[in-house]
């Protein structure tokens, strides 16, 4: 346990580095890109080994997918619904898919679809009698100042690739427009001989008393620890309270 | 109810027949099979483009950027002998991959800005090792679900606002999904750029075909289908409805635009409609009439990105590509003039060929920085978007001929057009030619039954058509026309110019929303297009100097000067809003010489010829 976590600590220094990050060899060409799944668009797929494939919801920013995959990570089917699958795939440069992880999971939850913001509440409740249901008032990041929740509007600013590393960036507007920046840098990890997804945090903005939160790590709480760093991990959720990094890991 | 009409409408085929049972030729009742001699066009793709393009604009160094439509969706440089004299041996760098199916991208100020099916991207290269490192979100604040459709297109630039225009969902005949995904727009979103945050702008679009700027405007078309019998253009106005309900209803979809489910066909009469439905600048017409009844063939199958033309015998104009790849689609021109009441219309025409570009179909088309129009490959047969695999890359140069051939068609009062040929008319023909020209008329009674109707459809008796002074322009009179309705104007072979030239195309399809004469404003730019962000103004030059118009928001201030080579100020102008201005001749270098408009943080800057 102790040389796992040391492990673990040492892959985090590497991390930081993008220099270290750029040599790590991923599972695939296209390693990370845009998809639409079943259930939403919006998402984007990294390969981080052909252990780990992960997907995140952009808009919620969270990862909510973990697999074991092949090649690819996963197959394709057509978007249409009035077309069998396999119709776009005659040879066409176009073909508007489904993202279909294929392989093992180590998780996979259920998300929240994301509406825009003018989108009345009711029109959400008739679009789910005819189109599968999605969680409803879903979120991943919240804030808090002490024990209350406090109005954050969670906004995904896109990711960055340097080499073959991908970060994520996400902000939180608080009602003075200040903004909490959270951002995520996933990484595959065999330390200790457990496959393992280390994922790492910096936060900046935190305001003094605040805290930062994410409800939804990935799959069973038990999977994950919180390998370095001042974050806590209760039931679950990860509750940051002061600016700077921290390492969640997750084993399988 | 629908038989009868269609059965009213048949009966006057007869008639229709007879009076335009003359000589019939590409360019006359038939699609164009050829080039406009006003141009000629050169296939400059490099081998290593062998993708359908999905958007492109220019670096100010003459480096064309380029979106591909294909799986994985990315963006490519292409180096800036693509406007040279050996454009094929431009080299192609993968800038950015792994996109969501782009279909609009915009260069600011070196800036690569792409419309992503779901997002609205700033792709950067922060390391300038020529591969974007970061794809910074822009803004996303629109829902998309898992359907094949519901296409983002775009994109325009105003200098403030980024504009796309976005499809709803729809599945089999081209009925919308009802109920829709929850907060989907059918319509134009528009972007402010300072700050990402996101408009609504305008409502009831269908499938979206492209978008840009030109001549100060931002133009809008769509394609045909369910609500749309002929193919749109339109500039999107803000709170705009623009005839495509879908249920539940979308912001600005008014509750007299009764959804399929409930009236499936709820317009009675042209003044009924555009009562609820705002009319377009221009129905350009399918390229058959096997759905929208009685009447003469259309010019194409699926509208792409406009372009304004500033020189050549079109300057002033619009062209709009054809992303269809059917051999008998055609690249269409459109004349546009403003109404008294601020709104725009005008005629579609014929113009060129869809089968002369390598890709046998175009989807963009953008002004190079050598004042050369550059076609982008993009299409298939009848497929929409679904499944475009033509791949090419063209250029249009002016070849310095004018051709015979139809210029303009104007609204002049309640009973009057007046047509503009390019060519003085042979004298033989004398004053009166009215017995060359056919009318007829008709509106376009929009519903949920796909590509239908066309109706009232009939012949417009045609008083006199009687040939003015210089004998470039003819002004027809008739007993009255009506708004809101189509006109179709014909000219027989008997039509000749001065060197006995007969028309590179006889047909005009006029929109009559407003009676004319239409308001002056100046659509030609004069000023070679620079490379980079265009600007929210159009210049004309005529032999009093330099009149500009900017078109920045009301109360915004700007700034112009026109500098010299070296950059020395040697005139400059401040002003608030949109207006015009002037730099007199005496003001202006003789030499080469900069235009630059400032406006808060943007800056447009354009390269002016003596």
């Amino acid at each position: 346990m102790i040389r796992m976590t040391f492990s673990v600590l040492a892959l985090t220094m590497a991390l930081a580095s993008n220099q270290a990050m750029a040599q790590v060899a991923r599972p695939s060409t296209y390693w990370f890109g845009k998809v639409m799944t079943t259930e939403r668009s919006r998402q984007l797929y990294v390969g981080l080994n052909a252990n780990m494939w992960v997907l995140y919801d952009l808009p919620q920013g969270v990862l909510y997918q973990a697999w074991k995959g092949g090649a690819n990570g996963g197959s394709l089917k057509s978007a249409s619904p009035s077309v069998s699958p396999g119709y776009w795939f005659n040879g066409d440069p176009h073909f508007p898919h489904l993202y279909v992880p294929a392989g093992t999971d180590y998780f996979r939850d259920k998300v929240g679809e994301f509406f825009a913001s003018y989108t009345k509440p009711a029109d959400i409740n008739t679009y789910y009698t005819k189109w599968p249901k999605q969680p409803t008032d879903y979120k991943n990041w919240s804030v808090a100042n002490g024990a209350t929740e406090v109005a954050a509007q969670m906004r995904y600013r896109g990711y960055v690739v340097k080499g073959t590393a991908l970060t994520l960036n996400y902000s939180l507007i608080l009602a003075d427009k200040s903004e909490i920046t959270v951002s995520e840098s996933p990484e595959y990890s065999e330390a200790g001989g457990k496959t393992s997804l280390v994922r790492t945090f910096d936060f900046s903005g935190i305001p003094t008393g605040h805290q930062v939160r994410m409800a939804h790590p990935g799959g069973a709480a038990a999977a994950w620890s919180v390998t370095s760093g001042t974050a806590t991990l209760t039931s679950g959720v990860m509750t940051q309270t002061s600016n700077g990094q921290t390492v969640l890991t997750g084993s399988w | 109810m629908k038989n009868m009409q269609r059965s009213a409408a048949l009966a006057f085929l007869p008639l229709a027949l007879v009076s335009l049972a003359a000589a019939q030729r590409p360019g006359d009742r038939q699609n164009i099979t050829g080039i406009n001699p006003a141009y000629s066009i050169e296939q400059i793709r490099p081998s290593a483009m062998n993708w359908p393009e999905g958007g492109m604009d220019w670096m100010s160094d003459g480096r064309l950027v380029v979106a591909s439509w294909k799986d994985p969706y990315e963006v490519f440089i292409i180096s800036n002998a693509i406007a040279g004299a050996t454009p094929k041996t431009a080299t192609v760098t993968k800038f950015a991959t792994g996109l969501a199916e782009v279909l609009g991208l915009k260069v600011v100020n070196d800036s690569i800005y792409v419309l992503e099916k779901d997002q609205l991207t700033l792709l950067l290269d922060l390391d300038a090792d020529g591969k974007a490192d970061e794809y910074r979100a822009i803004a996303y604040d629109w829902t998309k679900s898992i359907n094949e459709k519901e296409y983002a297109v775009g994109l325009a630039f105003d200098g403030t606002w980024f504009y796309g225009i976005y499809g709803d969902p729809t599945i089999g005949s081209g009925t919308a999904i009802d109920p829709q995904p929850a907060g989907r727009q059918n319509g134009t979103l528009r972007i402010r750029k300072s700050d990402g945050q996101l408009e609504v702008y305008t409502a009831g679009m269908r499938v979206p075909g492209g978008i840009d700027m030109a001549f100060g405007n931002v133009w809008a078309t769509e394609t045909q289908g369910g609500y749309r019998v002929s193919h749109a253009l339109y500039i999107p106005k803000a709170g705009r409805f623009y005839g495509r309900p879908v249920n539940p209803p979308v912001m600005f979809q008014p509750a007299a635009a009764s959804t399929p489910r409930s009236n499936p066909s709820p317009y009675s009469s042209p003044d009924q409609m555009a009562g609820i439905a705002t009319p377009f600048s221009v129905n350009i017409p399918f390229k058959n009439t096997s759905k929208a009844g009685a009447g003469p063939l259309g010019l194409m199958r699926s509208p792409g990105n406009p372009v304004g033309l500033a020189t050549g015998p079109y300057a002033g104009q619009l062209l709009i590509p054809e992303c269809d790849k059917e051999p008998n689609g055609e690249m269409v021109r459109v004349f546009v003039e403003k109404t008294p009441d601020g709104e725009w219309q005008g005629a579609a025409f014929h113009f060129t060929s869809n089968t002369v570009f390598e890709g046998k179909a175009v989807f963009n088309m953008k002004l190079g920085p050598d004042g050369h129009v550059y076609a982008g490959g993009n299409g298939a047969s009848g497929a929409g978007w679904g499944r475009m695999t033509n791949v090419g890359l063209d250029r249009m140069k002016l070849t310095g001929v004018t051709p015979f051939d139809i210029l303009a068609v104007r609204s002049m009062s309640s009973t009057t057009f007046e047509v503009q040929f390019t060519k003085p008319l042979a004298a033989s023909l004398g004053a009166n030619v009215t017995q060359h020209l056919t009318m007829q008329k008709w509106w376009d009674k929009i519903s949920d039954d796909y590509g239908c109707c066309r109706a009232g459809f009939g012949s417009v008796s045609v008083t006199s058509a009687t040939v003015q002074t210089d004998r470039s322009k003819v002004l027809i009179t008739v007993p009255s026309l009506t708004l809101h309705w189509i006109y179709y104007l014909r000219w027989a072979d008997a039509i000749k110019s001065e060197q006995s030239e007969t028309l590179w195309g006889t047909e005009a399809w006029y929109t009559l929303n407003a009676f004319g004469p239409a308001t002056s404003v100046s659509l030609q730019k004069d000023v070679r297009a620079g490379a980079g962000a265009e600007g929210p103004y159009a210049v004309h030059r005529d032999a009093a100097g330099m009149r500009v118009q900017v078109f920045f928001g009301r109360g915004v201030p700007y700034t112009a000067r026109i500098a010299d080579m070296r950059g020395r100020t040697v005139a400059s102008h401040s002003g608030l809003g949109a207006e015009e201005f002037m730099f007199t001749r005496g003001q202006l270098p003789q030499g080469m010489h900069i235009l630059e408009i400032r406006s808060g943080n943007e800056t447009y800057s354009k390269l002016g010829l003596p």
